[in-house]
C-alpha cells in the first residue's frame, strides 16, 4: 500500500448525518428556550437584590448593638443598691478598699446606724444556736 | 463590515433583538453544528452543545465589544462549550479527553448518524489519537477549511503554532492510514 497524501488525496469528509428536518425545528427551539430564559433572569437579579438588602439589614444591625449597648450603659444611672450589691458580690473587692474611701463623716454616721441597730444583734444572738460557744468565750 | 455593525447593533437593541438574534440563530447554526460534531462527535451531544451554545450567545450579546468579529467570538465559546462538555464526560469516566474520543470513534460504526466509509472511519480513529489540541486544529483546517488567521482568532494561538500542530497532525494521520 502506498503512503497516502492527503493533500493529494480527494477530501475526505467527517461521514456525519443529521436527522432529518433537523435545522427546521432548532431555531424554534432555541427561540422558546429564550422566551423561557428571560423571566428566570429577572427573578435571580430580583432574589440578588433582595439578598444585597438583607445582607446589609444584618451587618448595619451587628455594628449598631455594641454603639446601643454602650449608650444605654451611659445613659442609666447607677444607684446605691447595684453598687452595694456588686461590693458584696465581688470577691476582689475587699473591706479594707471601701473604708480607705470612707472620710470621718461617713465613720460617724455608720457609728450610728451600728448603735441603733445594736438591740436588733443582741435578739439575733439570743435566738441563734450557737449562743453558748459565745458565752462561754 | 459595514453590514455586520449594522447587526450588531440590533442585537445590541432590545427592540430589534429578538429577530436580530433569529436571524443569527438561522445564519449560523448549520456552520456551528458542524463545528461542535466535529469536536464531540455524537450527534445527541453536539444537539445539546449547540443549544447550550446559542443561549450563552445570547445571554453574553451585552458582553461583546466587537474587538473580535462576530463570527470568531461565537465559534470560541462553541469551542469552549464542546471541550468543556468532553471534559466533564471524560472526567465522569475518570480517563483522559483523547480516551474518551477515541472511545467515542469506535461506536461510530452502530451509530445511525454516522454513514461514512471505511477511509472516513479510518480517519476519525486517526484524529482521535492527537493530542487535543492537535485534533481541534486539524479539524478546523482540515474539514471546515477555517483560515489560520481565523483559527488563531478563535484559539487564541499564534499563526505559526498553528500551521506546526497541522503539519504534525496530517504527518500522524497520513501515517496511521498508510500502514494501521
Amino acid at each position: 500500500m502506498s503512503p497516502l497524501n492527503l493533500n493529494k488525496h480527494s477530501k475526505i469528509n467527517p461521514g456525519f448525518k443529521v436527522p432529518e428536518g433537523y435545522f427546521d425545528e432548532l431555531e424554534s427551539k432555541i427561540m422558546s428556550q429564550l422566551d423561557a430564559e428571560e423571566p428566570k433572569i429577572i427573578q435571580l437579579n430580583s432574589y440578588r437584590k433582595y439578598w444585597f438588602s438583607a445582607v446589609a439589614a444584618v451587618v448595619l444591625l451587628a455594628v449598631s448593638i455594641p454603639f446601643y449597648q454602650n449608650w444605654k450603659i451611659k445613659n442609666t444611672p447607677i444607684d446605691n443598691e447595684a453598687i452595694e450589691q456588686y461590693l458584696s458580690y465581688h470577691p476582689t473587692v475587699y473591706t479594707e478598699d471601701i473604708s480607705s474611701l470612707l472620710d470621718d463623716t461617713d465613720l460617724i454616721s455608720l457609728q450610728k446606724k451600728q448603735s441603733l441597730e445594736s438591740e436588733t444583734i443582741e435578739k439575733y444572738l439570743l435566738e441563734n444556736e450557737t449562743i453558748e460557744f459565745y458565752l462561754i468565750d | 463590515m459595514q453590514e455586520e455593525k449594522a447587526f450588531i447593533e440590533a442585537l445590541l437593541n432590545p427592540k430589534t433583538q429578538r429577530n436580530a438574534f433569529q436571524e443569527l440563530v438561522s445564519n449560523y447554526q448549520r456552520p456551528l453544528y458542524a463545528h461542535i460534531r466535529n469536536l464531540v462527535l455524537n450527534h445527541d451531544d453536539a444537539d445539546d452543545v449547540l443549544q447550550n451554545t446559542f443561549i450563552k450567545i445570547f445571554r453574553n450579546l451585552a458582553g461583546f465589544k466587537g474587538e473580535s468579529k462576530l463570527f470568531s467570538w461565537m465559534y470560541r465559546i462553541a469551542t469552549n462549550e464542546a471541550l468543556t462538555f468532553i471534559q466533564q464526560k471524560a472526567k465522569r469516566f475518570q480517563i483522559t479527553n483523547e480516551d474518551y474520543l477515541q472511545q467515542q470513534t469506535e461506536k461510530m460504526q452502530a451509530d445511525e448518524y454516522f454513514d461514512g466509509d471505511e477511509i472516513q472511519l479510518k480517519l476519525q480513529k486517526a484524529i482521535a489519537r492527537l493530542p487535543e489540541k492537535q485534533q481541534l486544529v486539524f479539524k478546523m483546517k482540515y474539514f471546515e477549511e477555517l483560515k489560520y488567521e481565523e483559527i488563531s482568532e478563535i484559539l487564541g494561538t499564534t499563526v505559526g503554532g498553528l500551521k506546526a500542530s497541522y503539519h504534525i497532525a496530517v504527518k500522524k494521520i497520513e501515517e496511521y492510514l498508510s500502514y494501521d
